[in-house]
């Protein structure tokens, strides 16, 4: 018999015993679990507030508290802690997405009197990565991108790679910056799956990031810089002056 | 005296002070992490009640959402394998393995890089691919080191937990650096540097899979460290293993199973990565595997979903927190068990999944102090499945007029490898006198009259503890006489 033939066999022998029992386990019931004030009781706070001050404040705490540099500011703000922040971390080859985004180029580009401090090269994702793995794992630094959305509650950034900013981008280079605005945080995951912005056909890939990569399988000892980028820094635009 | 292999292995570990450190130390820190995230009762029971319901929901439906999630994984282009024993699911990652290889005849022996998965270690994947000339190098930074160590995991979130950081410093120095320092951040880098290497040139990734989502044909995948995603994003061919319980019915599951896995197992209210893979590289995109494959592995699952009490076992999302709060396993540690998966969830997994003999021994090493039930996410009934388990082994082989209803006709691998006659015959005496009035007063009376004659030495409970004696009179008479 072949292989192919036998794994068949596998398939239809679990099925067969999964069909044979009829057995259906109860369910609970979760609107009797409230308690006797009938207060709501999820921590996600999802139903608690909207403000979006207050989305904004959470998100910045949880992303600090998972070790990630946070700036949040006007485009301008953010524009000038970019470069602090590059000449800070001695990144001289920074990856893009190619074409650049837009925004990115926007920020990358506007002269300004703090423009290049030194030399500074910007190298967007050309090639499809069989002929750029050098690019990626030995020349770039740094790796600057966009996001979908953010998730407050957790300190979530939600990337969904595409052709312009695959998936590597956001995990190889040792720091990971990712541009995010103001409006684009929502408060919860449930959230985000009955917001506009989640794909109605799932992509190939999309990866929730909350944090620098971290291990703490030595003892117990927390060490950031696991595997994937050692430093995650995200700059938040606050766009809602602007309307 | 210790007679089992799990009696003697626990044993040394008892005797062994370092390991003894390692496990305390270990299982306090998870313990608090857990606490502090579970600190709203309330919230935690409503929680926990929605991913029962989402778990339990997803089982009852199981051959369907199987079904399902083949139809969306294919239409999704990933390609769908199915195995009944670890065999077949070895066999046929080998030959996936190869497929990748021959088509790129320039490339030298397939380096493999494995992202964390128990399923594999189910399945004594490494052994198996070595045998095959495979090499299968482990990513995650505690099974890299127990990998070095040529030992299995210990602990199925943190597999290391038994080794502390001078045996690491040691291991590296011999395998990677050549020179002995214990910093950990700069053992975490040396790791990391060495693994990058491997990962450039990785032809087949290997993974886990967390849940996978009927629905959409996705694939989640949970993480902290980045290899998972390193392991699933550069290779040329992705092959997930999964037991064929992770499958859930849609997105909207994930956000409570996700909250309650993250915070059992670790404390985090999410992990670093959470990665969402819907299918190979597509038209356009610049990176991400050519191939993926997922293998749906039964091996023993599908005969504990038949049983209906024991398909509880299923709804496991394996967070360990069972293991961290048991006082078997922080004592015993997680190679006493000699079984893929240790502690409580292990001992009502063994019977099913494993071959070892000692899947029989496993449900008796338990207080029964009911820890594990109370703290897993979903709700599954660990001691009353353990001494479900104790009367399957008990029961004599074949014998169909139990009483008890929850027995199943068909015998499970370890109906009756505990079956004692003399024990049967005891158990059948004392129901026997408890049945009967008069005979029970007769015994009472004797035991109560000649209670000085009770033996001094009782077996392995006298080893440490005083013998028990009955009172001079019993409750009954005390009663009467007031």
């Amino acid at each position: 018999m072949s292989l192919e033939n036998k794994v068949m066999d596998a398939r239809t022998k679990i099925l067969n015993r999964l069909h044979q029992a009829k057995i259906k386990q109860p369910l609970y019931s979760i609107t009797d679990n409230k308690d006797k004030n009938n207060k709501t009781i999820d921590k996600s706070n999802s139903s608690v507030i909207t403000n979006p001050g207050h989305k904004v404040k959470l998100l910045i705490e949880q992303l600090e508290k998972a070790h990630a540099h946070v700036v949040l500011g006007g485009a301008y703000d953010c524009q000038q802690q970019l470069l602090t922040f590059l000449n800070q971390q001695k990144v001289n080859c920074l990856l893009t997405g190619d074409p650049i985004p837009e925004n990115i180029n926007h920020i990358l580009t506007t002269t300004s009197p703090l423009t290049a401090p030194f030399p500074r090269t910007i190298k967007p994702y050309a090639q499809p990565i069989e002929q750029w793995k050098n690019h990626l794992f030995d020349e770039g630094n740094a790796a600057i991108t966009n996001c979908l959305a953010a998730i407050a509650d957790t300190g979530t950034l939600v990337l969904l790679p595409s052709p312009i900013e695959p998936r590597t981008l956001s995990l190889v280079p040792p720091i990971h910056i990712v541009v995010l605005y103001t409006q684009q945080i929502v408060q919860s995951f449930d959230a985000l799956l009955n917001h506009t912005c989640w794909p109605s056909v799932m992509p190939s890939n999309i990866v929730f990031i909350s944090g620098p990569s971290k291990t703490a399988d030595i003892q117990q000892t927390l060490a950031y810089g696991a595997h994937g980028p050692k430093v995650l820094a995200v700059f938040i635009i606050d766009d809602t002056k602007n309307e | 005296m210790p007679s089992s292999p799990f009696e003697m292995k626990a044993s040394s570990v008892l005797q062994n002070e370092e390991l003894q450190h390692s496990y305390r130390n270990a299982m306090d820190y998870l313990i608090k992490r857990r606490q502090q995230q579970f600190n709203d009762p309330l919230e935690w029971q409503t929680l926990r009640q929605k991913g029962t319901s989402i778990k339990t929901a997803a089982l009852n439906d199981l051959p369907q959402l199987l079904l399902q999630l083949e139809a969306k994984l294919i239409n999704n282009g990933i390609q769908v394998h199915w195995a009944e024993t670890p065999d077949e699911a070895n066999i046929l990652i080998t030959r996936l393995i190869k497929e990748t290889t021959s088509s790129n005849p320039d490339l030298s022996p397939a380096p493999v890089v494995k992202g964390k998965t128990m399923v594999s270690e189910e399945i004594h994947l490494n052994q198996y691919l070595a045998q095959q000339g495979i090499p299968c190098l482990e990513t995650d930074m505690g099974e890299f080191i127990v990998q070095l160590a040529k030992e299995t995991p210990s602990h199925i979130i943190m597999p290391a937990i038994h080794k502390n950081k001078a045996e690491i410093a040691q291991l590296f120095k011999e395998h990677i650096s050549g020179i002995y320092q214990d910093d950990v951040d700069i053992l975490i880098q040396q790791a990391r540097q060495y693994l990058r290497q491997c990962f450039e040139n990785a032809t087949v990734g290997i993974s886990g899979v967390n849940f996978a989502v009927a629905e959409t044909g996705t694939l989640v995948l949970v993480e902290n460290e980045g290899n998972g995603r390193m392991s699933t994003t550069l290779p040329q061919t992705h092959i997930a293993l999964m037991g064929i319980e992770k499958v859930i019915a849609s997105l909207t599951d994930l956000p409570p199973l996700l909250s309650l896995l993250t915070r059992s197992a670790t404390g985090q209210s999410i992990t670093t990565y959470i990665n969402m893979i819907s299918g190979p590289r597509r038209k356009g995109e610049k990176d991400g595997p050519e191939k993926v494959h997922v293998i749906l592995l039964d091996n023993g699952r599908s005969k504990l979903w038949q049983d209906a009490s024991l398909r509880d076992t299923l709804r496991c999302i394996r967070c360990g927190a069972c293991m961290n709060h048991c006082p078997v396993y922080s004592r015993v540690g997680g190679h006493s068990y000699g079984t893929t998966y240790p502690g409580p969830i292990g001992k009502i997994l063994a019977p099913q999944l494993e071959t070892q003999d000692n899947a029989a021994d496993l449900p008796f090493a338990s207080s029964l102090c009911g820890a594990c039930g109370e703290v897993c996410p979903v709700n599954i009934p660990i001691p009353q499945l353990l001494l479900r388990w104790r009367q399957e082994a008990t029961q004599q082989y074949q014998t169909n007029h139990c009483n008890h209803t929850t027995i199943p006709q068909q015998p499970t691998p370890i109906t009756g490898l505990k079956y004692s006659r003399g024990q049967h015959l005891i158990w059948k005496t004392w129901s026997w006198i408890n049945c009967h009035p008069k005979l029970y007063y007769f015994m009472t009376y004797l035991v109560t009259k000649w209670r000085i004659l009770l033996p001094r030495q009782l077996g392995g409970w006298t080893l440490y503890r005083t013998p028990p004696r009955p009172a001079s009179s019993t409750l009954h008479q005390r009663l009467k006489n007031k």
